[in-house]
């Protein structure tokens, strides 16, 4: 065991979680005295929990990791996050608030009846649900890795093995308060980092950190030469091999130029679409939005979350070039080493091991491993209730008793874990950010044009939208899949960062054109008139 | 002998079981039954009530109704008693021993939900906090001690004579356009910024990104612009709608 502190920390953590969503859950029930806690979400707790919600590993560790690695082009991961949650409150939060309703598959159900939609949304719902988890899994794995510095495999294995059964048997929930918790914690570890870092070694002014990347050579682009220049003068002074690989190569880009990560605008293009329109397909993020009573509450919680996400997302730049400069010969090794994952992945755990210790690394490692274990629990409780109601329920058998509904679909959520680790230890190199994003890809290309045309355009039509997700889901999957494989082209098209470019154009142009083919528009009045009443 | 009995129900079968047994002993006794529901009243979303049901208990059992009220005001009808029903919001046991000494009954009639292991542990029970915090007797029934196969009967008159009272909402073809408007004239403003921000960093224009402007390059503040951008359009949407 390496870092004994940090593993404490981890477990104390785990355990304080668990503490906190069954004690409260118990304590409401039974307690006899009639004045004690209960009662509405305080704004402020409401508030957090959004942006603990939403801050998830990929923002945490995958934004900063990418920048670290390749500059200012792995920022537009962060502005991607930060632009598809206003997205989803300017065009779908009101209406579905309205609507008094909270997930796309309800909202779809709510003007059009009948199989054909629920059997399109439940694979999609399971399809995003298992390549959603990867991500997660990736992450903890690292994560694991480093703390107890054992092989990727078994631990990868060993972690998302007890992250399934933790959340198949019913352990965890994500309570509004651990949220919050995680909220404050994610949104603390990276301002603490910003602080420290800039006071050690930049002179106390954040700004410096900008000054200092003109003269980086970002380390994906510099691992041959870095490590050469290493080989000589060593791995002890981060400065010295930084200058000395700047020398090396005085026309390489900077960490601030753009298109080193990206390499053109197709691709750049391709990943700030599908994560603009991405979240509108996982509305769920949006839960809590407008669960405080009264407007003037709702109002406060909300700009606390935006102005959390916004500093948080200007911070992460900061971090992540800090990471750069000063992780450089450790990210150069673990580069040249083969080992892109656990660099991309776990710059800032490392940043925080180096600013703060074991304690430091403790806490980030604690607050990166809540946000995979909720989002995880979250991912795998909507895909065993799809198995369970829909699929099962719906469709196989419908006779069926709740029992065997449930054996099923603990069954199901097993079997999509499974796949799940095993997608992790084949993609374990990707950078989570990444992942995350091309999850964001496919839901952009299927519930996300289905929900908002849903909710804006009364003259589309149920083979409309049936139409626009099974052409979404399909090319969005050819294309990921395409990438995950390393292939160039499908069909003479160049495979990109993220589907999004092509998948969602292609969902939205057979959504709109089989609309005008067709005619059932669903219960169109009744839904438009709750969904666009008058608040 | 009981002058006053407080039955509380959640449309589970074994709470509709404490309804019945109270109403049949109204019956041998003449007392006055009253029917109380807590709608729980906690820091959970609803959401995460639904997924807390859904995970420990909603897929095995269901409720047999979500009028609980209803249905035991119905069943008691048929059986001639008359039921004064009462809907409460709140901690569920504080409020069950509030309403018990309030109307100063002299017995609580409650059903055991059966809950065993980490459910019990989960979610304590609330026939036992009852038992111990209540000033009056308390009955607590077994679930299955009491057979209710003549309530479901009485469930499809209850749905009919709801669905008569709710009242349909007309489309207003004018609310329509003007929230159509609020929210697409802001989304298209910060769809401005954004992609004008993604344009300005991506690799073509990487002259222009390089540009110092106070010290910092245009990469840099085109960035922060889509992040106080958002912030501002945001403000502006939050203060408007709601």
């Amino acid at each position: 065991m390496d870092n004994p502190i940090a593993l404490s920390i981890v477990a104390l953590s785990v355990i304080l979680t668990i503490y906190i969503s069954y004690s409260s859950r118990r304590h409401t029930r039974t307690t006899a005295s009639f004045y004690v806690a209960g009662g509405q979400i305080p704004w402020k707790i409401n508030g957090l929990a959004m942006l603990g919600d939403y801050s998830s590993a990929a923002s945490f560790l995958g934004v900063a990791g990418a920048i670290a690695l390749g500059g200012i082009d792995g920022w537009w991961i962060a502005l991607g996050f930060f632009g598809a949650w206003i997205t989803v409150l300017l065009v779908a939060a009101g209406p579905l608030k309205r609507a008094g309703k909270f997930t796309i598959a309800d909202a779809l159900g709510a003007r059009f009846e009948g199989r054909g939609i629920k059997i399109l949304a439940m694979i999609s719902t399971i399809v995003l649900c298992t390549l959603y988890l990867v991500p997660q899994i990736v992450g903890a794995g690292h994560l694991f890795k480093l703390l107890l510095g054992w092989n990727f495999l078994p631990t990868v294995i060993a972690t998302g093995v007890l992250m399934a059964l933790f959340v198949i048997l019913g352990g965890m929930r994500g309570t509004t308060y651990n949220q919050a918790i995680q909220g404050v914690l994610l949104w603390g570890a990276m301002a603490a980092l910003l602080i420290v870092s800039s006071i050690i070694y930049f002179g106390g002014n954040p700004l410096n950190i900008i000054d200092a990347s003109h003269e980086m050579v970002p380390p994906s682009v510099a691992v041959s030469e870095a490590s050469a220049i290493m080989k000589d003068i060593g791995t002890e002074d981060a400065a010295a091999v930084i200058a000395a690989t700047r020398k090396a190569m005085p026309d390489a880009p900077s960490a601030l130029t753009p298109g080193v990560g990206l390499r053109d605008i197709m691709n750049q293009m391709s990943l700030v679409l599908g994560l603009f329109f991405g979240v509108l397909g996982l509305p769920h993020i949006l839960i809590r939005f407008y669960t405080v009573q009264d407007a003037r509450s709702a109002q406060k919680s909300t700009e606390l979350t935006i102005w959390g996400l916004g500093t948080f997302y200007a911070m992460v730049l900061l971090v992540g070039l800090a990471a750069m400069y000063l992780l450089y010969p450790t990210i150069i090794q673990l580069l040249d080493e083969g080992q892109r994952g656990m660099a991309t992945n776990m710059t800032v755990p490392m940043l925080g091991q180096l600013l703060g210790g074991e304690i430091f690394l403790g806490i980030i490692a604690a607050g990166a491993l809540a946000a995979m274990l909720s989002t995880s629990a979250g991912l795998l409780i909507s895909a065993t209730t799809s198995f369970a109601h829909d699929l099962y329920a719906g469709i196989l058998r419908p006779d069926s008793s709740d029992r065997e509904q449930l054996l099923f679909a603990k069954v199901g959520a097993g079997v999509l874990a499974v796949l799940a680790i095993a997608m992790a230890v084949w993609l374990k190199d990707v950078n989570v950010g990444m992942l995350v994003g091309m999850c964001f890809g496919i839901a952009a290309s299927t519930f996300a044009p289905a929900l908002l045309f849903t909710l804006w355009w009364r003259r589309l039509t149920r083979q409309g939208i049936m139409a626009g997700m099974t052409v979404g889901l399909v090319s969005s999957l050819l294309f990921t899949f395409g990438r995950f494989f390393g292939v160039d082209y499908i069909a003479g098209i160049p495979v990109l960062v993220n589907p999004a470019l092509y998948s969602v154009p292609a969902a939205v142009i057979a959504l709109v054109v089989v609309t005008f083919l067709t005619k059932d528009t669903g219960k169109v009045d009744d839904f438009m008139a709750v969904a666009h009443k008058k608040d | 002998m009981y002058k006053k009995i407080l039955v509380a129900v959640d449309g589970y079968d074994p709470s509709l079981g404490a309804a019945k047994r109270a109403v049949e002993m109204a019956a041998q006794y003449g007392s006055q039954v009253i029917v109380m529901q807590v709608e729980e009243d906690i820091p959970l979303l609803e959401v995460e009530k639904s997924i807390e049901e859904a995970s420990l208990t909603g897929l095995q059992h269901k409720p047999l109704t979500d009028k609980p009220l209803d249905l035991v005001a119905a069943y008691g009808q048929q059986h001639g008693i008359k039921i004064d029903t009462l809907s409460e919001k709140g901690g569920i046991t504080a409020c069950i021993l509030k309403v018990s000494e309030d109307n100063d009954v002299d017995l609580i009639i409650i059903g055991d939900s059966g809950r065993k292991g980490a459910e019990k542990w989960y979610f304590g029970s609330v026939a036992q906090a009852v038992a111990e915090g209540a000033r009056s007797p308390v009955l607590i029934l077994k679930k299955g001690s009491v057979d209710i196969s003549d309530m479901p009967a009485l469930l499809p008159a209850l749905e009919e004579s709801a669905k008569l009272k709710t009242v349909k909402p007309v489309f207003q073809p004018e609310v329509f356009k003007q929230n159509f408007k609020f929210s697409f004239s802001l989304f298209v403003a910060f769809a401005i910024i954004y992609f004008g921000a993604v344009l300005l960093t991506s690799a073509p224009m990487k002259e222009t990104a390089a540009t110092i402007i106070m010290g910092l390059p245009l990469a840099i503040w085109a960035g922060w612009g889509t992040l106080i951008g958002g912030v501002l359009i945001t403000r502006i949407y939050l203060a408007k709608s709601i």
